[in-house]
């Protein structure tokens, strides 16, 4: 049977069976291609590794930002981030994120901060070299596949709407819809941030870190750094709550998050700040 | 291989550990914080295991009893173990259970010949069941355990010599015991073969009334160090120092200052033993 | 001396308040009466009071700690 001789859902039906099935073949071959890796799991210590890993230049520069916040070295004041002193600071992205705001900017601009401190590339090397990103050669079979892919899946697409035309049909829209969203999914599939040991090195951190996540009520700021960090370079900012940072929520409101994988806990100080209370809303940027 | 130092996993100290790893040799994690758990939990602790040298300590086995240690138990210990592949695995010298009855914590058990022959047979069936002998620990008691005929540190000594996973040396049991019974904690520590030590714990505890409880919720005491000291002079194998701390957790810094300090006290040990050796 | 009945009397001893009690207003009659053997029930009676109290809270106080994580980990970590 000619799979174009048949009737328009029956062919929708079918594209969507081959479609799942290639993409599902292409996930299964790069797993097995990057696997292949069996070194044990890296030590990460340094938490802007981690939330480079996890996040990169953005997921960094959030981190640091917290800590830099955590210790006071930056305070937001009627909505402003504040430069107030460099004592004690010297690791390059966090003295690189002081001079962004050695003029006050915007609390709200916080995602908007971006560090060209070249340490940053310094993370990106590391973590291809410990097989957590992938290498040029793994970024060329990925695309590799997810051309073959995306291409087998135009094609079988393509020709079942020349064939539509030429009969005379024109109802191609929903199986044009299918295509572009195989086609999406196919290269997201294909070409993930992370490598298999990179995503399995980010869930071994987050089980491990898992109490953290669930005491992070608990923290009280400029007491708890560390955790504070670590909380932000492994599940994302929006993981630590407005009672251990208050300013948080100005700085990274909920609604603008960035693909982290916290959850915001709300805030009763940061919407004040926000609204111009003149910094007098207990402890945002004292 | 060197004297290593190291502390206890607590999942609330994760972030502290996880930051500070450079400066901890070897991680103790509580087996049966494992033996339910997750496969996604498992497996976090099997990378941190390949990772990093880990010891797997066991709390609520009931080895020091003349009650067989239970099969099943020992089989999820066992399991446990071949997932995570400890560098070496602990029990203590406690009874925990009897008469179908939980008591909740390692007790004292009575020290007598029949409880050190059932308990070297316990120590047998766990190394035959999990494939490797387990350290045994010393345990601290607020009571002097009822149908004891000899005294602890002869208990102890026999056990020690004869199990083959070596003696867990926790020394602040041996404080918190010397002080509530009123001994000398070193005459402990030279009757036992301190040969046979290969692992240390160190703790902090509590004063209550003239007696010590063993809560692991304070910072290690000025003479557990002393005695530890003592230890490394005598004991010229080298020694796992684990520091356990259960609650009332203080910033991660002040746990690895302890470590420091337990550190210099090996080291002082060691010294001291050079220079007798010298002379 | 040590025999599994002993040691079941000494858990229960650790853990149930009306048997302490009941241990501590008379000793040899409770030990006997348990069916240990003289020696094991002279051993008893020499125990110092006040450490039972003690040891018996304490073991209270961990039992009690571990139901409840036992409750806070069914529930998921949740309950504070």
């Amino acid at each position: 049977m000619n799979p174009f001789d048949l009737r328009g859902p029956e062919f929708l039906v079918l594209y969507i069976a081959v479609s799942v099935t290639a993409i599902l073949a292409a996930y299964l071959n790069r797993r097995r291609r990057e696997g292949a890796d069996t070194r044990p799991l890296p030590k990460l210590e340094d938490p802007y590794l981690i939330a480079y890993l996890r996040g990169g230049r953005e997921g960094a520069v959030e981190t640091a930002m917290i800590s830099l916040i955590d210790r006071q070295r930056i305070v937001v004041e009627n909505g402003q981030m504040l430069k107030r002193t460099d004592a004690g600071v010297h690791h390059p992205l966090e003295k690189a994120l002081l001079q962004e705001v050695a003029s006050p900017r915007q609390a709200q601009d916080a995602r908007k901060l971006r560090s060209t401190d070249a340490s940053l590339d310094g993370y990106e090397t590391h973590l291809v070299k410990q097989g957590l990103l992938p290498d040029a050669t793994q970024k060329a079979a990925r695309l590799r596949d997810a051309a073959f892919v995306c291409i087998a899946l135009s094609l079988f697409a393509l020709a079942k709407i020349a064939i539509a035309l030429a009969r005379g049909r024109t109802n191609i829209i929903l199986l044009i819809v299918f295509m572009v969203v195989s086609l999406i999914v196919a290269f997201a599939v294909c070409n993930p941030r992370l490598t298999a040991r990179g995503k399995r090195t980010l869930e071994h951190l987050r089980t491990l870190l898992d109490r953290l996540k669930d005491r992070a009520e608990t923290l009280r700021p400029n007491q708890h750094t560390q955790e504070l960090m670590l909380l932000a370079a492994a599940f994302g900012v929006m993981a630590i709550p407005a009672a251990a940072m208050p300013q948080r929520p100005l700085l990274y409101p909920a609604n603008t998050s960035s693909a982290d994988g916290g959850s915001d806990s709300g805030s009763s100080c940061g919407s004040s700040c926000g609204g111009g209370c003149g910094g007098g809303c207990g402890g945002c940027g004292s | 291989m060197a004297d290593r130092f190291g502390l206890g996993w607590r999942d609330d100290l994760a972030a502290g550990i996880l930051s500070n790893l450079h400066r901890i040799d070897v991680l103790e994690v509580i087996a049966d914080d494992y033996f339910h758990a997750s496969a996604k939990k498992l497996r976090a602790l099997r990378d941190l295991a390949a990772q990093h040298p880990v010891l797997l300590h066991a709390v609520s086995l009931g080895m020091a009893s003349t009650i067989a240690v239970d099969e099943k138990r020992l089989a999820v210990m066992a399991r446990l173990c071949d997932a995570v592949r400890p560098q070496a695995w602990s029990e203590h010298l406690a009874f925990v259970r009897a008469g179908g009855i939980e008591i909740g914590h390692m007790a004292s058990p009575p020290r007598n010949a029949a409880s050190i022959d059932a308990t070297l047979a316990n120590i047998h069936r766990a190394a035959h069941a999990v494939g490797a002998a387990p350290a045994m620990e010393n345990v601290a008691s607020l009571i002097d355990p009822p149908g004891s005929t000899i005294a602890e540190a002869a208990w102890l000594a026999s056990i020690a010599s004869h199990s083959p996973g070596g003696l867990l040396l926790d020394l602040h049991n041996v404080y918190s015991n010397a002080v509530n019974f009123g001994y000398d904690a070193r005459s402990l520590l030279e009757t036992i073969p301190l040969q046979h030590v290969r692992f240390i714990h160190l703790a902090g505890g509590k004063w209550i009334g003239n007696r010590i409880l063993d809560d692991h919720l304070h910072d290690v005491p000025g003479p557990v160090y002393e005695l530890l000291r003592f230890v490394a002079e005598h004991a010229p194998q080298p020694l796992t120092v684990i520091l356990e701390r259960d609650g009332a957790y203080p910033p991660i810094g002040a746990l690895l200052a302890q470590l420091d300090r337990a550190r210099l006290a090996v080291a002082e040990g060691r010294k001291a033993a050079y220079e007798h050796a010298r002379v | 001396m040590s025999t599994p009945e002993f040691e079941a009397f000494l858990a229960r001893l650790y853990t149930d308040e009306a048997a302490r009690a009941r241990f501590l207003r008379d000793r040899l009659g409770e030990a006997r009466a348990a069916g240990l053997t003289e020696e094991q029930a002279a051993s008893l009676a020499a125990l110092d009071a006040g450490a039972l109290q003690a040891a018996a809270l304490s073991f209270a106080r961990k039992r009690s700690h571990k139901q409840h994580h036992a409750k806070r980990r069914w529930f998921g970590f949740r309950l504070h």
